[in-house]
C-alpha cells in the first residue's frame, strides 16, 4: 500500500527538518572556521552564516602560529596535539584490539575466563572520574603523566571493554565446524586461530579497529587529566587555545574542532554496517 | 581389543586437546586479565585507602605514607553532609532524566520515518548520524559558539519573535542548564535512532501485513507487533543511554565549566574541580567510591529487577527461536 | 461470499513486468489454484488482492466492484502466508484473537469465538502455549485458524504447504478441502506445486512469466493444455512433445517423426489441427500415460522405437524410448513385461492427443 502524497510530505518536511537542526550547529562551526578575525564577534558585525571574506587565516595560525591580522603569535602550535592524538589513538587502538581480540577468542572458544565478558562490561559503566584518583596517583608514581605510553595505555584499558565484546560476536559467528575440520587436519590449536579463525574475520578486525579508533580520538577526559603540556590531544589543545592578548581564539578554535571531526566521520561512515554492533557491545546486530 | 585401545586413545587425545585449549585459552585472556587487575583490583584498593586518609598531593608525602593522616571515616561522614555533592547528584539525574526519555522519543519518531525505503534515505540516514561522530569536545565547542549571546540561536530566535533577542543562555543558572540539555539530546538522539531503526527493521514484514490485514490500525499494529518485539532493543538503548548519560562531562565542561556557579555541575565535573582545584584527593576518592557503591547498586537492582519481570518473557523469547529453527529445518 | 475478477490487471517492477493484462473470474465459493513455476507473478497477483501490492494498471473487482482503492484492512481478506507469521510474542489464544480484539469485540464472544475455531483446527489444547512453541504443523493451523476467524469473504494461501513435512501435507490437503466447504468461501491459492494444485483445487490458473496460460478445470488442463508450456508444466512426468513435420499423401495427412516413422492422421479432432496449423512445422503432444506400447510392427499408426532405459517408480515404470533424436517417455504398469534394447511400436491414441503450432508453442485447432 503506497501512502498517500499528504504522508509523503509529512514525512520529507519532518526528515529535513531534523537534518536542518543536526547541520546548523555543525555548519555554524564550519563557518566559523573560515571567518576572519573580525567576523568572530557576532556582536559587532551582526549574525551571518556565511563568512564576508574567507580565509584560510584561522588554519594557519595554528599549523604556524602566525597569521595576518594578528600580532600575536602562537608559540605552540596544533601541529603537536595532532601528532600526540594521532599517536596515542593509534597506539591504545592496535593494543586494545590485540588484547580484545585474544580475549574475545579464549571466551568464544574455550570456556576459559569466564569473568572476562562482564568484567570489561563494568570497566564501562562507571564514570571514569570515580576511580581517577588511583589512576592518577598510580600514572604519576609509574612516570606516566603526560607520555605518550601513559596516554595510549589509558586509551586501552577504556577502549578495551568495545574491542573484546565486538571481536567476541565477530568469533561467535564462526561456526565452530571449520575449526574441528583444521584440527581433525593436524593444526595445532593456536595455528587454527592464526590462520583459519582470524582471516575469517578479517572486516571484523578492521572494523573494529575503525570503531576503537574513533573512541580514542574522541577522547577528552583522559588526556585532560593523564597530560599536562607534552602530549595534550587535540581537544585539550583546542579548548585551552587562547592567547592573553586577543582572549578566546574562537576561529582557530572552530578550524581545529573540524580537523577533530573529520576523521571520526570519515571513518564512521565507512564502518556504518557496524555501528550498532559497535555501540551496543555486540548486543544488537543491523 | 583394539576397538577399546582404539576408544581409549581417542579419549586421551580429546582429553590433550581439551587440556592443550585451555591452557591456550587462559594464556590468551591473560594480557586482558592482567589489564583488569591492573586498572580495577589495584586502585579500588588504593581508593579504599586513601579515602580514609587527609592525604592530598600536597602534603608532600607519598600516597603510600598517607596513613600518617588516617581519618577513620571522616571523609564519608563529610560526604553525606556535602550539599555541593547531592546538587550534583541531582543535576546528573535530571539530565538523565530529561535527556534520555528526549532521545528516546525523538530517536524513535525519526526511526519510524526510516522504516520503509524513500528516495534520499542513505543521504538522509547519514547526515542523521553526524553529531554522534563529531568528536563530543567538539560538539560541546559547537553549542558553546551557538549559545553565545550575540550568536545564532538568539539570532533565530529573533527572527521568529519578531525583535532582537539577547538571552544569555550560559550565563543564566536556569537557562545554562536548558542549553546544556539541548546540546546533549542533540548529540546523542542518533544514536537512540540508529538502534531503534535497526529495531524497528528487524519486526517482520509479514507479521506486519497480516496484522493489517486481521485488521488492525497503526496504533493497534505499533502497539501490539512493534512494541514486543522491540522491547530488548528499548531497554538496550535507554540503559546505554542512561549509564552514558550518568557519565556526562565533556560538553559540560567545554560550555560552560559547570557554571554559571554549580548551576551545571554534574557529578564528573564535581569530581574534577575538588581534584584540580582543590586537590582534596582524599576526600575525592571517597566520592568515587561512594558513587561507585550506588551505581552497582542501581545496576544491581536494574538487573535484578529486569530479571524478575522478565522470567516470562524470557521463555517466550527461547520458544520463539525453538518455533524459528523448526520452521528453518522444515525448509 | 465473493467473485473475484480481474480487468486487465498488470503490475510492473520498474522495467519488470510481473503480472501482464490478467483477466480472470474466480468465482464465489470456488477454490482456485494461481499455479506456475517461481517468478511467474501468482504471488504477485495474490498480493494485489490482498492489497499489499497496488496494482500498475487494470481493475480488481470483487463482487464487482473496483477495490483497487480499498486499503488493505477493508478487504475482508484472508491471508495465510508461507511462513504463516504467526505473532511470535503472543500465545496461541492472542494470535487467534488478535483479529477480533483489534475490532474490539466482547471478551465473552472473543473466548467463544477462539474456542470454536481452535476446535476446528483441533488446537484446543494449545491455547495457552507460547505460540513460538508449536511445530511447523500447528504454526499451520493457527495460521489458518487466525485468518479464519474473522471470517474474511476471501482466503488467500500462500504456498500453505511448501513447508510441511510429507505425511502432514497429505493429511492437510484433505483438510484444507474440508475447511474450505465448511468455510464456504472463495479460496485463492498460490502453489509451484502442480500435484497439489491438481487434487485441491476447482479451478487452476496456470501462470508463467506474469502471463496467464490457461485456464480451466484440473482434468482440462491436464489432459487439453493450451500450449507447450501447460503441457510441459502439468504432469509427472510430464507430456511427450514430439517435433514432427505434416505430410500428405493423398487423402490422408501424416506425421512425420523422422526416423521414428510417419503416423497417419486417422481422429477427425486432430485432422482439423493439422489442417489449421499454419506451417508444416508442429508438435505432437501425448501423454505418457495413454501411450500403447506394442511389439515392433508396421501399423502405420505408431512410431518405432527402442527402449533404452526402464526406471521403475513404485506402482509404475517409466519406459525411456529413442529413435534418433526423438525420446519419448511412456509410463506403464509395474508388471508391463519389456526389457531395455527391445524395439517397440509405439501407439499414441489420436483422441487424446494435442498438436501445437512449432513457432509458438499454441495448440492448433482451437481448444
Amino acid at each position: 500500500m503506497r501512502p498517500s502524497p499528504a504522508q509523503i510530505a509529512l514525512r520529507y518536511v519532518l526528515i529535513i527538518l531534523a537534518t536542518a537542526i543536526v547541520l546548523i550547529p555543525i555548519l555554524w562551526m564550519i563557518s566559523l572556521a573560515f571567518k576572519p578575525y573580525n567576523e568572530w564577534q557576532t556582536a559587532a558585525t551582526g549574525v551571518h552564516w556565511w563568512p564576508k571574506n574567507p580565509t584560510l587565516g584561522n588554519f594557519e595560525y595554528i599549523f604556524t602560529g602566525q597569521t595576518e591580522g594578528l600580532v600575536v603569535s602562537l608559540d605552540f602550535t596544533a601541529v603537536r596535539p595532532i601528532f600526540a592524538s594521532l599517536l596515542t589513538a593509534s597506539l591504545g587502538t592496535i593494543l586494545a584490539v590485540i588484547v580484545g581480540t585474544l580475549g574475545a577468542y579464549a571466551v568464544s572458544r574455550f570456556k576459559v575466563a569466564n569473568n572476562l565478558p562482564l568484567s570489561v562490561l563494568q570497566l564501562r559503566l562507571f564514570p571514569p572520574l570515580a576511580v581517577m584518583i588511583p589512576v592518577m596517583i598510580m600514572w604519576a608514581y609509574l612516570g606516566m603523566i603526560d607520555t605518550w605510553w601513559g596516554l595510549s595505555l589509558i586509551y586501552t584499558i577504556v577502549t578495551l571493554p568495545f574491542s573484546f565484546w565486538l571481536m567476541k560476536t565477530f568469533f561467535d559467528e564462526v561456526p565452530l565446524e571449520i575449526e574441528e575440520a583444521a584440527l581433525v587436519e593436524g593444526c595445532s590449536r593456536f595455528r587454527v586461530f592464526w590462520k583459519v579463525t582470524l582471516p575469517m574475520v578479517k572486516a571484523g578486525i578492521a572494523s573494529t579497529i575503525l570503531f576503537v579508533f574513533i573512541l580514542n580520538w574522541s577522547d577528552y577526559l583522559m588526556a585532560l587529566l593523564l597530560t599536562r603540556k607534552d602530549w595534550v590531544t587535540i581537544p585539550v589543545y583546542m579548548n585551552a587555545l587562547a592567547t592573553a592578548m586577543s582572549g578566546q581564539l574562537y576561529g582557530m578554535k572552530a578550524a581545529l574542532g573540524l580537523i577533530a571531526a573529520i576523521p571520526p566521520v570519515i571513518l564512521g561512515l565507512s564502518i556504518q554496517r557496524y555501528l550498532v554492533r559497535g555501540l551496543t557491545f555486540g548486543a544488537l546486530k543491523q | 581389543m583394539s576397538a577399546s585401545r582404539k576408544e581409549r586413545d581417542a579419549a586421551a587425545a580429546k582429553l590433550s586437546l581439551e587440556k592443550e585449549q585451555r591452557k591456550l585459552g587462559n594464556l590468551m585472556a591473560l594480557p586482558a586479565q592482567l589489564l583488569l587487575v591492573f586498572i580495577v583490583a589495584f586502585p579500588l584498593l588504593m581508593q579504599l585507602y586513601v579515602s580514609t586518609t587527609w592525604w592530598s598531593p600536597l602534603d608532600g608525602v607519598p600516597w603510600y605514607m598517607a596513613y600518617e593522616s588516617w581519618n577513620w571515616f571522616a571523609n564519608y561522614s563529610d560526604l553525606v553532609q556535602d550539599s555541593r555533592l547531592w546538587g550534583a547528584i541531582w543535576r546528573t539525574l535530571l539530565i538523565v532524566i530529561v535527556c534520555v526519555p528526549a532521545q528516546f522519543l525523538l530517536g524513535l519518531g525519526l526511526a519510524t520515518l526510516f522504516v520503509d525505503s524513500f528516495p534520499g534515505k542513505t543521504i538522509f540516514y547519514t547526515l542523521l548520524l553526524m553529531p554522534m561522530m563529531v568528536v563530543p569536545a567538539v560538539v560541546g565547542y559547537m553549542f558553546f559558539l551557538l549559545f553565545q549571546q550575540s550568536g545564532p540561536i538568539n539570532d533565530l530566535i529573533g527572527v521568529f519573535a519578531g525583535g532582537p533577542a539577547e538571552i544569555n543562555w550560559l550565563n543564566d543558572v536556569n537557562l545554562a542548564m536548558v542549553a546544556v540539555m539541548i546540546a546533549e539530546i542533540w548529540e546523542w538522539t542518533p544514536l537512540m535512532f540508529l538502534i531503534l531503526l535497526a529495531g524497528l527493521s528487524g519486526v517482520p514484514e509479514d507479521q506486519m501485513r497480516a496484522a493489517r490485514l486481521l485488521g488492525a490500525n497503526a496504533w493497534q499494529r505499533f502497539w501490539r507487533i512493534v512494541m514486543p518485539r522491540m522491547k530488548t532493543v528499548i531497554i538496550i538503548a535507554l540503559v546505554l543511554r542512561t549509564v552514558e548519560s550518568l557519565k556526562v562531562f565533556d560538553t559540560l565542561f567545554i560550555m560552560t565549566v559547570g557554571g554559571p556557579g554549580v548551576a551545571t555541575e554534574s557529578i564528573s565535573l564535581y569530581i574534577y574541580k575538588r581534584t584540580f582545584q582543590d586537590l582534596e584527593w582524599s576526600y575525592v576518592a571517597s566520592i568515587g567510591l561512594f558513587v561507585l557503591v550506588a551505581l552497582s547498586l542501581l545496576a544491581g537492582l536494574g538487573i535484578w529487577f529486569m530479571v524478575r519481570k522478565s522470567t516470562k518473557p524470557a521463555q517466550v523469547a527461547t520458544a520463539q527461536q525453538g518455533g524459528a529453527l523448526a520452521l528453518q529445518e522444515a525448509k | 461470499m465473493a467473485k473475484i475478477e480481474f480487468k486487465g490487471l498488470t503490475k510492473r517492477f520498474g522495467s519488470l513486468t510481473a503480472v501482464d493484462h490478467l483477466n480472470l473470474t474466480i468465482p464465489d465459493k470456488s477454490f482456485v489454484a494461481l499455479l506456475g513455476p517461481s517468478g511467474c507473478g501468482k504471488s504477485t497477483t495474490m498480493n494485489m488482492i490482498a492489497g499489499i501490492e497496488e496494482p500498475s494498471d487494470g481493475q480488481i473487482l470483487f463482487d464487482g466492484s473496483d477495490i483497487v482503492r480499498v486499503p488493505i484492512d477493508r478487504r475482508g481478506v484472508g491471508y495465510v502466508f508461507q511462513n504463516y507469521a504467526i505473532f511470535t510474542h503472543m500465545s496461541v489464544y492472542d494470535n487467534l484473537a488478535f483479529g477480533l480484539q483489534v475490532r474490539g469485540l466482547p471478551k465473552a464472544q472473543i473466548n467463544a469465538k477462539v474456542q470454536q475455531v481452535a476446535e476446528l483446527m483441533r488446537l484446543e489444547d494449545r491455547l495457552d502455549w507460547p505460540s513460538g512453541t508449536l511445530s511447523v504443523n500447528e504454526m499451520q493451523k493457527l495460521a489458518i485458524g487466525r485468518s479464519a476467524i474473522v471470517e474474511p469473504s476471501i482466503f488467500l494461501l500462500d504456498e500453505p504447504l511448501s513447508n510441511l513435512d510429507a505425511a502432514f501435507r497429505e493429511f492437510m490437503r484433505t483438510e484444507l478441502k474440508h475447511i474450505q466447504r465448511q468455510l464456504e468461501q472463495t479460496m485463492v491459492y498460490v502453489t509451484h506445486d502442480q500435484i497439489e494444485a491438481m487434487s485441491l483445487a476447482d479451478h487452476i490458473a496456470v501462470m508463467n512469466r506474469g502471463v496467464l496460460q490457461q485456464y480451466g478445470t484440473p482434468a482440462d488442463i491436464y489432459s487439453r493444455p493450451a500450449n507447450t508450456f501447460v503441457a510441459m508444466f502439468i504432469g509427472s512426468p510430464s507430456m511427450n512433445l514430439i517435433p514432427c513435420q505434416i505430410t500428405t499423401e493423398g487423402e490422408t495427412e501424416l506425421l512425420d517423426v523422422g526416423s521414428a516413422g510417419r503416423i497417419a492422421i486417422t481422429d477427425d479432432a486432430l485432422r482439423q489441427a493439422a489442417r489449421a496449423a499454419p506451417s508444416r512445422d508442429v508438435i505432437l503432444g501425448v501423454r505418457p500415460e495413454v501411450l500403447d506400447l506394442v511389439p515392433r510392427a508396421a501399423t502405420g499408426l505408431g512410431l518405432q522405437l527402442e527402449v533404452d532405459l526402464l526406471e521403475p517408480i513404485g506402482p509404475r515404470t517409466v519406459v525411456h524410448l529413442r529413435s534418433g533424436d526423438t525420446e519419448i517417455l511412456a509410463v506403464k504398469d509395474k508388471r508391463y513385461g519389456t526389457q531395455e534394447l527391445e524395439a517397440v511400436t509405439a501407439i499414441p491414441p489420436q483422441a487424446a492427443c494435442r498438436l501445437f503450432d512449432r513457432r509458438d508453442g499454441r495448440v492448433l485447432g482451437g481448444a
